[in-house]
């Protein structure tokens, strides 16, 4: 188990830096936008990682019982729901940040007919 | 009152104005922002009364839930003092649009306005680190769609987009930021988080055994996400590009009260932290002294070079946002009063400044200052508020920014004698590039036709008011420090109160 762990955060951790060396390194606009979508999906994938907990025969986070001993069973058997909470908002706000920049992105290449930043960058102006 | 009303009611209107623009004229959608921007401020002005009358920060618990369950809004009086300076620049901002902008998109321009107003006041009214991302969010979002308003231009396009890039890199590790500090302390409320480092009884959650690692990981993260917001060097880059491409009156907004949010971020993680864990926020003091001071000294250099009047006073925000920085950094009283009454100061001197820039700007429809030469002549009432806005911003008496200048100057001399060459030497660099601007808007001989050229009755009003608010803001200084400054200072370096009314906050 602890194999499957460590590949887990070794793969987050290797691809928050791929996405990094996208969006500092590459010119072309496309390129960035989906490297930032990458970044912030591994950021979200570490989020909920954070939040989980290695457990044996776990419930999903949904209180059902009303009672003393509902509680219990949940606080024994789920993960811990809110940071999937957090994830959740995190993934909205990001699907609007992500249509904004291809909207500017759609827009820039019809106005310039290009998407390479270094040329873009040139026509400052 | 209830502290959640303020950013609620530019929130709900905003999500309106695209429904019921389609019933009223291009006049309806403007009386309607600056309706929507009115009624904020009165409900802002009265809870700005309350919260200074009240000895604890006033408390609003979404759904009664007890504080580390339920969003908890919690107003503070620096909190509430940056909402009041908010929420009336937005307003007064309103007003010069309806002058500034063309017909085209006017109710898109006018969503994301209020958009941007909600997640602002938000920003320094909410009492818990996750709320305060998704507001960093709303306001982040709103000001890139304002950037890219001209977009046909092009270039605004580009600049917003590389905005959007490098600030949502930033929110996104500052969210990396909560998580880690939710699995360190087992809260984002930032009384609780309070609480915990003091060891003062908090309900619901324990913290884990051995949270210092994890937590200097997290205010890692968060440094750099807020240096990103407040555009400290290096990641002051996506500024002058983005805040020149805007509409002017947006660039007022961005320039004067978006950038204030980082560092409003940097004050509130410092004071909460302070108690407990001295190494941590003594290093990202040290580090915010450091980047502050070459901020200040290398934006002022470049203001010098530049030849574009927008991106001068762009360059200003970086200079600006340095000093600030610096102050926070100190973390002493007199460190934290410069440092908010400069930011006040400065939100007002350099709207003003943007606005003014903004009129020559309209009418001679360029932004070199080559080709604004002359104007000034034609445009006295403009030339005149300009002025005052940049002996105000200079920091020459009897101008407000004079007054914040003195208290950092003596809070920088507690620290270093270094800090305050710095601030002097930036502080003589942009006069030399102020003047520069004068001397072609001014003295040169136009280069074109500038007869249509003439003062506008609105715009002129709005930036009378605000030149005037700057010249008193300096003649009452030392009222406004007793009454306002000092009150907001002490209670937010008073923990333990702020600890205090969120554990009252919720159900009885």
């Amino acid at each position: 188990m602890s194999f499957w762990i460590s590949l887990l955060v070794v793969s987050i951790v290797v691809t928050v830096l791929i996405a990094l060396y996208g969006i500092a390194v590459r010119p072309n606009l496309v390129k960035k936008v989906i490297c930032l979508v990458m970044f912030s999906d591994m950021i979200n994938v570490a989020v909920i990682f954070i939040g989980y907990r290695n457990i044996s025969n776990p419930v999903p986070p949904v209180l059902t019982d009303y009672s003393a001993r509902g509680v219990e069973m949940l606080v024994s058997h789920a993960v811990d729901p809110l940071p999937q909470a957090f994830t959740i908002t995190a993934i909205v706000i990001g699907l609007a940040v992500t249509v904004l920049m291809s909207y500017g992105v759609i827009h820039i290449n019809r106005k310039y007919g290009t998407v390479d930043a270094r040329k873009l960058a040139r026509w400052e102006e | 009152m209830n502290p959640l009303i303020v950013p609620a009611i530019p929130m709900a209107f905003a999500f309106l104005l695209p429904f019921t623009s389609k019933f009223m004229g291009r006049k309806g959608v403007h009386l309607y922002a600056i309706a929507v921007t009115l009624l904020t401020l009165i409900f802002n002005v009265k809870l700005f009364v309350d919260v200074y009358s009240s000895t604890i920060p006033l408390t609003y618990a979404f759904g009664n839930w007890k504080a580390p369950v339920g969003i908890l809004y919690e107003a503070d009086r620096l909190g509430v003092l940056l909402a009041m300076t908010t929420s009336f620049l937005m307003f007064v901002i309103a007003i010069y649009s309806t002058r500034y902008l063309g017909d085209d998109g006017i109710e898109w321009y006018h969503t994301l306005y209020l958009g941007l107003e909600a997640g602002l006041l938000g920003i320094f009214l909410t009492g818990d680190a996750f709320n305060l991302f998704v507001m960093l969010e709303v306001a982040a979002v709103a000001s890139y769609g304002l950037v890219m308003f001209y977009t046909e231009e092009g270039y605004p396009a580009y600049a917003g987009l590389r905005y959007a890039i490098i600030s949502s890199v930033g929110t996104t590790l500052y969210f990396l930021a909560l998580a880690i500090i939710y699995k360190a302390l087992g809260t984002v409320n930032f009384a609780d988080i309070a609480a915990k480092l003091r060891g003062i009884p908090f309900p619901i959650s324990q913290p884990s055994t051995n949270f210092l690692p994890l937590l200097a990981l997290a205010m890692a993260l968060t440094t750099w996400a807020f240096t990103i917001k407040s555009a400290i060097m290096p990641n002051h880059f996506w500024l002058p590009g983005a805040h020149s491409a805007a509409p002017s009156p947006v660039s007022a907004v961005l320039s004067g009260l978006v950038v204030n949010a980082g560092l409003y971020g940097f004050m509130r993680f410092l004071t909460l932290m302070d108690g407990g864990l001295q190494k941590i926020t003594g290093t990202i003091s040290t580090i915010l002294i450091v980047l502050g001071a070459i901020s200040a000294l290398l934006a002022s250099i470049a203001m010098i070079l530049q030849d574009d009047a927008k991106r001068i006073v762009a360059y200003s925000t970086i200079l600006n946002m340095g000093y600030i920085a610096i102050a926070v950094g100190i973390g002493t009283f007199a460190g934290l009063r410069g440092a908010v009454f400069h930011m006040v100061n400065h939100a007002v001197a350099k709207a003003l400044l943007f606005l003014a820039v903004g009129v020559f700007i309209h009418s001679a429809g360029t932004r070199k200052i080559s080709e604004l030469a002359g104007l000034g002549r034609k445009m006295p009432l403009t030339t005149l508020t300009m002025g005052i806005a940049t002996i105000t911003l200079v920091g020459l008496p009897p101008t407000n920014v004079f007054f914040s200048k003195l208290t950092l100057y003596g809070a920088y001399l507690e620290k270093s004698v270094l800090l305050v060459i710095v601030l002097i030497v930036s502080s003589l660099f942009a006069l030399a590039s102020y003047m520069r601007m004068f001397y072609w808007l001014w003295v040169r001989k136009p280069a074109r036709d500038v007869d249509g050229a003439k003062d506008d009755p609105i715009m002129g009003a709005v930036l009378l008011m605000l030149a005037l608010l700057c010249v008193a803001g300096g003649i009452l200084s030392p009222l406004i420090l007793e009454k306002l400054i000092d009150p907001a200072v002490s209670q937010l370096m008073n923990v333990e109160g702020y600890i205090k009314a969120a554990l009252l906050a919720g159900v009885k």
